[in-house]
């Protein structure tokens, strides 16, 4: 017979059971009802990282962050290259999810480049770039080659991942709102269509000025994996409004060391001249608007025609 | 080791286990090296200042209640209150009136060259000052005794719960809890874990919600107009109300779990219907702190009507300067304090004027009205409490008033759960504020309901929680 204290630790051990079996057959059902929606839905940044990860064979594949979306025009680059262009480019991301990317592409086809935008402070140690890997939690269980990246996220990200609530959290809205105001992707670029306030000034970056480790690890497998299966990487730094590249600083530095050790292509068109005072080409400081990608993807596809 | 991490995650069931497991003669020091952990987690050099402190006050409280000269018991109290507000002026305060002394000086053309201290402010410091302090003077009052079993003092000044940011608990309330042997119990266990995942829900799903677009404005003030400052303003006293409320829930329920019950510190505060109502359901045990141990030694209301006003501005000057080494917090505590003293100056001519209309305070839309104009006296104090600085804090005020314009949205997936998270958080409190009786009636005798609405609970945390590793606000206190 059950002493008091027993059988109430019984019923605590029965109350938490009964909620654990409720969550689990909701997880299970969620993930069952949303799951395939998900991994169908178009033009969303999620549906982009799906395309490049499970889809992609074009010739030219571009990443990096909303820069990269909002710079490089695929049209323009294929009128004057003739070769086809996917424009993978996602808020934010960092190196962590560049190389995900990039092992998820190079896993299924090898392109005959790849044309990596990089903000010349990207180096450095940002909260934000680990903690947007979690872009790449769905794909955790379809893609092995993601699992690096988001298991960066923390020792126990992979167990809390078996739960579907939780490996597609936050993702609902934005599929929701594709199937009734989808944004208008080309093949993965989104034209910006306003210019910004011409009196803006730059303000200081909040990251710290060190380069991360991790972040210059992965930046060099990024460029050794492109090596081994002997596609053309090409770094570019794409323009901003009046933002002074800092070629003195460490992170800077260091990818100058990188591509100068792996003979690697950089074009430099930050301070471009064309671009650097011209606030008409430009939706904010750092990002430019239609006209400006215009202009910047003719720009580049010579840029690209002399290297492939 | 913050409350939400997986470190804590399996850090609290561990502990529980054991605290159930050892006999009652060997939990106390179970806990007690549990709660040294879990402090070391933050930085292992601090735990130096808060031995230090425990050390003191168990000395000074023994002295204080062994002594039969008044003398020289005041004198044990102020080794105490020295000792303790020392280490709070030096690691909280010295730099920021080091500054503002350099600063007039500078502006009277006097030299001034006294270095700041480069330090890190260690975590929970002004609570448990202010914990230790409240025995201490307890004790000269002759309010309790001193404890003597220094395992069981040391634990009142480090139970793990409520170590980094409250409640502030008086050790008449604690110390028993302490000294008694508790057995388990399913409703200190289901009490305790619905408590806690009411916290992790308003810190992950509202909190850490709201800051996302909070954080994004207020860092970059010039990048943004009045309008969006308006929404920004709201998404923070929100967001800081479940960041903190939130906390509390999860340090309570975690104590409740081991049987032990610590003060409430939230009561709802936003159903309030006059600013004094909402002092004493926001942050409870250091409005109650601040009314033992100031307001009330002051003379409280028992003084001529200019000097109780007076002495509740000077209590809530101090106290925004408790909650910040800036000038923006002294403003935002003065600002408080003014509402309050208007409240009660003006509340004979609001009670003239219903008598006169015949309005009866009591239908609902007189209540939402009052909650309303409570609210937004609070919110307006939050420019002053979010800002980075005064000067910041009146240039984001001057914009509100000059400077309207498109409000900033930013992430449009962020702003909507952020709204979803607000429309739910006010739900559930305002059952909780109104109908908690028929609730817990309907709840009661069906277990399935009450686990579905646990489940649900969950699985709305992990879809929408924000899991970055974000800290709670007021750990800068």
């Amino acid at each position: 017979m059950l002493t008091n204290q027993n059988a109430e630790k019984l019923n605590v051990a029965k109350s938490l059971l009964k909620v654990l079996v409720i969550f689990v057959l909701l997880d299970v059902v969620f993930g069952l009802l949303y799951g395939p929606i998900f991994f169908r839905h178009k033009n969303t940044r999620f549906a982009k990282t799906n395309y490049a990860l499970n889809q992609a064979r074009e010739d030219v594949v571009i990443i990096g962050d909303s820069r990269a979306e909002n710079h490089y025009n695929p049209t323009v680059f294929k009128d004057s290259t003739g070769l086809s262009f996917y424009n993978t480019g996602s808020d934010g991301q960092g190196i962590f999810y560049y190389k995900a990317l990039l092992d998820g592409i190079l896993n299924r086809y090898s392109p005959k480049a790849i044309v990596l935008d990089i903000y010349p402070d990207k180096l450095n140690y940002y909260a934000t770039y680990y903690d947007r890997i979690s872009y790449l939690s769905p794909f955790y269980f379809r893609n092995k080659e993601v699992r690096n990246a988001v298991e960066l996220k923390g020792n126990f990200e992979k167990h809390k991942l078996m739960s579907s609530f939780y490996r597609y959290n936050s993702t609902h809205f934005i599929v929701l709102k594709s199937f009734i105001r989808p944004k208008a992707y080309l093949n993965g670029f989104h034209a910006i269509d306003h210019a910004m306030d011409p009196g803006a000034e730059p303000t200081e970056g909040g990251g710290k000025s060190v380069p991360d480790t991790l972040a210059v690890k992965y930046f060099e497998a990024f460029i050794e994996a492109c090596k081994e299966r002997n596609v053309k990487l090409i770094v570019v730094i794409s323009p901003f409004y009046k933002l002074k590249v800092n070629h003195e600083s460490a992170a800077y530095k260091t990818y100058m060391q990188l591509v100068g050790k792996y003979k690697v292509d950089l074009i430099d068109y930050g301070s471009h001249p064309d671009f650097a005072t011209r606030a008409g080409y430009f939706a904010d400081l750092t990002h430019l608007n239609a006209a400006g990608a215009a202009h910047f993807s003719n720009l580049m596809a010579a840029e690209l025609k002399k290297r492939l | 080791m913050l409350f939400n991490s997986m470190q804590f995650v399996f850090f609290l069931p561990v502990v529980i286990v054991f605290f159930y497991a050892l006999p009652g003669k060997y939990r106390n020091i179970m806990l007690l090296a549990a709660s040294y952990y879990f402090y070391m987690c933050w930085k292992a050099e601090y735990l130096v200042l808060i031995v230090f402190s425990t050390l003191i006050d168990y000395y000074c409280g023994i002295q204080i209640h062994k002594q039969k000269t008044a003398g020289l018991k005041k004198l044990f109290l102020m080794a105490s209150l020295v000792s303790n507000l020392g280490l709070l002026f030096s690691f909280k305060y010295f730099n920021f009136f080091n500054e503002s002394l350099r600063q007039v000086f500078h502006a009277l053309n006097l030299f001034y060259d006294v270095p700041s201290f480069n330090v890190l402010l260690p975590v929970g410091i002004s609570f448990y000052t202010f914990q230790t302090l409240s025995y201490s003077i307890s004790i000269y009052k002759g309010q309790e005794v001193p404890e003597r079993n220094f395992i069981t003092f040391a634990l009142y000044v480090t139970f793990f719960p409520q170590l980094v940011a409250g409640p502030i608990e008086r050790s008449q309330n604690l110390v028993p809890q302490l000294k008694k042997t508790q057995a388990f119990s399913y409703l200190n266990v289901s009490e305790g874990l619905r408590q806690v995942l009411w916290g992790f829900f308003k810190k992950l799903v509202v909190a850490d919600r709201l800051a996302v677009y909070a954080n994004t404005v207020f860092n970059n003030p010039g990048m943004h107009n009045g309008t969006t400052f308006l929404v920004a303003n709201l998404f923070f006293a929100i967001q800081l109300y479940c960041d903190f409320s939130g906390y509390s829930d999860i340090a309570i329920g975690s104590a409740r779990l081991m049987g032990i019950r610590l003060l409430e510190n939230f009561r709802r505060p936003f159903f309030s219907k006059s600013i004094g109502e909402l002092w004493r359901r926001w942050h409870m045990t250091l409005n109650n702190w601040f009314r033992d141990y100031v307001y009330i030694p002051m003379g409280g209301n028992r003084v001529s009507t200019p000097r109780w006003y007076t002495n509740i501005l000077i209590v809530w000057l101090i106290s925004g300067l408790w909650h910040g080494a800036g000038w923006n917090f002294v403003i935002w505590g003065g600002l408080n304090g003014l509402f309050i003293v208007m409240s009660i100056a003006l509340a004979p001519v609001g009670d003239y004027f219903s008598r006169r209309l015949g309005i009866n305070k009591t239908t609902w839309w007189q209540t939402t009205l009052q909650v309303a104009i409570t609210f937004l006296l609070f919110y307006s104090t939050k420019f002053f409490f979010r800002a980075n600085s005064a000067q910041d804090a009146f240039t984001i005020i001057h914009k509100v008033f000059a400077q309207q314009g498109a409000m900033f949205i930013g992430n449009p997936a962020n702003f909507i759960y952020s709204i979803m998270a607000i429309v739910m958080l006010f739900s559930v409190e305002w059952l909780i504020e109104y109908r908690q009786e028929k609730i817990s009636l309907y709840l009661r005798d069906k277990w399935y309901a009450r686990h579905m609405v646990y489940a649900l609970a969950i699985a709305i945390i992990f879809s929408i929680g924000v899991f970055d590793s974000s800290q709670f606000i007021y750990f800068q206190f």
